[in-house]
């Protein structure tokens, strides 16, 4: 009976300090993506404009998409323009469904660390959150509502990630990733770039690449295809080769990049990529019957074409200083020595050699004449 | 030669039949030279008296009789003692007459008293339920289980009642221990009045706290002989027609005999979803409460927000929400059960229908909560055995207590207690959670 009295009281117990867990879904309101920005304001340069893009629940679920509630607000830290936010609506806010976090590009030009730092250690802000830089700024990123989305905040969300659509012009980036590649040494942080379109269309097909804690430079749509395949297997895309007087299009199917990095002592160190896909034809400008030989031109050509424009692609990163690939990373783990070989690397990186060897082969696919 | 054989059989079947309570011999003729055995239970004792005992007083001489005998259709003359044994276990009566013996037909034919299961309905297969009588019964079982190491035992419970109450058990499978606890536990029961199995196997139950049980009480012959054959004890009682096996482990509660007709691979699907039932019937009450209330970043956002829209309505916590539902629920349940069957469907279809949807339009319960509802007590029933189905349902409540206090921590916290709980039950000091059947014992049976 003793027994059965003190199991009883260890369960009742805990009833009592349970209370402030147990908050109903109806009584939260969840926030679904955050912008953050400077303010325009000359005189709150410093200041934090934080935008909160939130579902309120209401009614019956069955209608076409809720009005999102978009509540902005200005404060000296995140934290604390949150706090502010939290008073401006009814329910408490909840955190736990954000999925994106939108940098502005004026922030991101100046420092992400702090805002990193926060949306990291935040307990209810999930680390597989999406982040992104917004132009021309994170409110208004934020704030589009697309004709699309049934949920707020749903448009970005699948266009970040990859359970949407699937771009080869996007690189998705999780709030985990952004932020180990703040801290590790050697391998540096990059963003994908939103960008507004009105009246109501998000285009994102740009990388923004930082070195630990600022935009450095902006890559165009085609270098953030070419970013993509070089770190990502089995991407799917087309693209464009001039062969034998014709210009041809192929679908890329299957595609594998690796490389290694060959350092000589001291002296210099060059980086080989090896590229390897396989695609099938999908477009014949002046629709000339298709041979083996031809085939085989068209793999040739577009292959020396990866190949030009990775290196171009990889000089132009060398110059801004930054490594998103993870280059130094790679070097560390193969040539460390415990003291030297950070320095090492800041001595080879400005004087790097890129050699890619692409080997992409396009088939044609049957048809029916 | 059939002669010679036929009296050894009978010496030879008195032996090997000696213990058994319903073998009867019996010895006619002005010098015993007639002699008659056979099983009582199987066997019409109407026609043994007007067939055989009566001639074989008015005959005049044995060599008439015997001519007698063996001109009835369905005799036939003694051969092999394995024939003999096959022919007495059907309800064939054993006469010898002097050095030859006939098996005559007096097979008791009961079909009126014979129903069919209603409790553990089947699709496939037999569909005989025992009666309450208990001579019927062990005749259901004897012509199902035709073999001589079918043992039966014959005990009294209760001081007033004085009812009759049989162990069965096949002499050469079964385990001894088991056996020999049973016998004591029955005997050691001290009461007035024995009306049921179930009541039964509450007294033989070791006394604690329970929840699970440990016997199955069912009311199917085919149950009864493929366990037995398992090396199960059965009991029987006079007066109802359930009987309880023993030991009893998790998973036998979840065995169908259907599964034993099915194709394998079907059979496994439907146990696999019994499990399944098991699962969501006893979590989806409390992971209801967990998610409304505690961690919605679990779920997808679609269905957070499906959840708190449709929500949105109700004035009170979610588990004052549950609580509600699945209480009309069980009195759903528990008011169809005890109405006549006329009054029955109008009572389902009063509270089922009509109070789900006027619930959620009324904005008392959300959407969700209906669905969540009908899921739980529609996997519920599932569950093959009522008892087990009884139990999971008490024990979703204890679940969702869990849940309210320490959320999703609760819920899983509580899974685990439940396996340890289980883990530690013994059925007749055979554990409880082993999760096969107990293996065959055949000492030189196949």
């Amino acid at each position: 009976m003793k027994k059965i009295i003190c199991c009883l009281l260890a369960i009742a117990m805990p009833w009592t300090i349970s209370g402030c867990q147990f908050k109903d879904i109806d009584k939260r309101s969840f926030v679904l993506a955050i912008g953050i920005d400077r303010p325009e304001d000359k005189d709150k340069k410093n200041q934090f404009e934080v935008t909160l893009k939130m579902a309120i629940p209401e009614g019956d679920p069955t209608k076409r998409s809720q009005e999102p509630v978009v509540i902005t607000e200005i404060a000296e830290s995140v934290p604390e323009a949150v706090r502010l936010a939290k008073s401006k609506t009814d329910k408490e806010l909840d955190f736990s469904h954000c999925k994106a976090m939108i940098y502005g590009e004026s922030l991101a030009r100046d420092n992400i660390i702090p805002l990193v730092d926060w949306s990291s250690r935040r307990r209810d802000i999930q680390l597989i959150m999406f982040v992104a830089v917004g132009q021309p700024t994170a409110r208004e990123v934020v704030k589009m509502q697309t004709k699309s989305e049934r949920l707020p905040g749903n448009a970005l969300i699948l266009g970040l990630g990859k359970e949407g659509t699937e771009s080869p012009y996007i690189k998705s980036a999780y709030s985990f990733d952004l932020s180990r590649r703040t801290t590790e040494h050697g391998l540096d942080p990059f963003m994908p770039v939103v960008r507004t379109k009105h009246p109501d269309m998000l285009i994102i097909d740009r990388v923004a690449l930082f070195n630990k804690q600022k935009l450095v430079t902006i890559l165009s749509p085609d270098e953030t295809r070419m970013l993509n395949l070089l770190t990502s297997n089995h991407l799917r895309s087309s693209f464009k080769v001039d062969a034998e007087g014709n210009s041809f299009d192929y679908n890329l199917e299957n595609s594998k990049a690796k490389y290694r990095i060959k350092a000589d002592k001291e002296k210099k160190a060059i980086v080989e990529y090896h590229l390897s896909g396989k695609a099938s034809l999908e477009e014949n400008m002046k629709g000339t019957p298709v041979t083996g030989p031809v085939l085989r031109a068209i793999s040739k050509a577009a292959s020396e074409k990866w190949e030009r424009d990775s290196v171009k692609l990889f000089k132009k990163i060398q110059a801004s200083g930054v490594d998103p690939f993870g280059w130094g990373l790679r070097y560390y783990s193969r040539n460390w020595n415990n003291s030297t070989e950070r320095q090492d690397w800041e001595r080879l990186f400005p004087g790097l050699e890129f050699q890619v060897k692409a080997d992409l082969k396009v088939k044609y696919t049957g048809m029916i004449r | 030669m059939g002669k010679k054989q036929g009296e050894q059989g009978a010496a030879w079947l008195s032996e090997k039949m000696s213990g058994q309570v319903d073998f009867e011999q019996r010895s006619l003729g002005s010098s015993d030279e007639i002699g008659l055995q056979y099983l009582s239970s199987l066997t019409n004792s109407d026609m043994i008296n007007r067939y055989i005992v009566i001639p074989s007083y008015e005959m005049e001489s044995l060599q008439a009789f015997e001519n007698y005998i063996a001109s009835f259709p369905g005799t036939v003359q003694a051969g092999e003692r394995q024939q003999i044994i096959e022919f007495v276990l059907k309800g064939f009566v054993l006469i010898s007459i002097g050095k030859s013996g006939y098996l005559f037909n007096a097979v008791k034919v009961e079909s009126s008293g014979v129903g069919e299961a209603v409790n553990e309905a089947i699709v496939q297969g037999p569909r005989d339920a025992f009666s309450e009588n208990i001579e019927l019964n062990i005749n259901l079982i004897r012509r199902r289980y035709q073999s001589e190491t079918l043992k039966i035992d014959m005990l009294t419970v209760g001081k007033v009642s004085r009812t009759s109450v049989a162990i069965l058990y096949d002499d050469e499978r079964v385990d001894r221990q088991v056996l020999k606890e049973m016998k004591k536990r029955i005997e050691n029961v001290k009461i007035d009045i024995l009306q049921s199995a179930g009541e039964l196997e509450k007294y033989i139950s070791p006394e604690r706290v329970r929840i699970f049980p440990t016997m199955i009480v069912t009311e199917r012959p085919d149950r009864v002989v493929f366990n037995i054959a398992e090396g199960k004890v059965a009991v029987l009682i006079n007066s109802n027609g359930f009987a309880i096996l023993a030991p009893s482990i998790f998973s036998d509660f979840f065995t169908a005999m259907d599964d034993k007709i099915q194709v394998p691979m079907v059979g496994w699907f439907l146990k696999t979803i019994r499990y399944i039932g098991l699962l969501l019937t006893l979590t989806l009450p409390s992971l209801y409460v967990t998610f409304a209330s505690y961690n919605p970043e679990i779920l997808k956002i679609q269905i957070s927000l499906l959840i708190a829209g449709s929500r949105a309505a109700v004035p009170y916590p979610s588990f004052m929400e549950v609580f509600l539902m699945l209480l009309m629920m069980e009195f759903l349940t528990e008011a169809s059960l005890r109405l006549p069957k006329a009054i029955g469907p109008t009572a389902t279809t009063v509270g089922g229908l009509i109070l789900g949807q006027a619930a959620t339009q009324a904005g008392l319960v959300s959407n969700i909560m209906i669905i969540l509802v009908s899921a739980v007590a529609i996997s519920n029933f599932i569950i093959p055995i009522s008892m087990m189905g009884y139990t999971i349902r008490v024990i979703k409540y204890i679940m969702t207590l869990f849940a309210i206090t320490f959320g999703l921590l609760g819920v899983v916290g509580s899974v685990v207690g439940l396996i340890m709980y289980l883990s530690g039950i013994r059925s007749f000091g055979r554990p409880y959670m082993k999760m096969y059947a107990l293996e065959i014992k055949s000492k030189g049976g196949q």
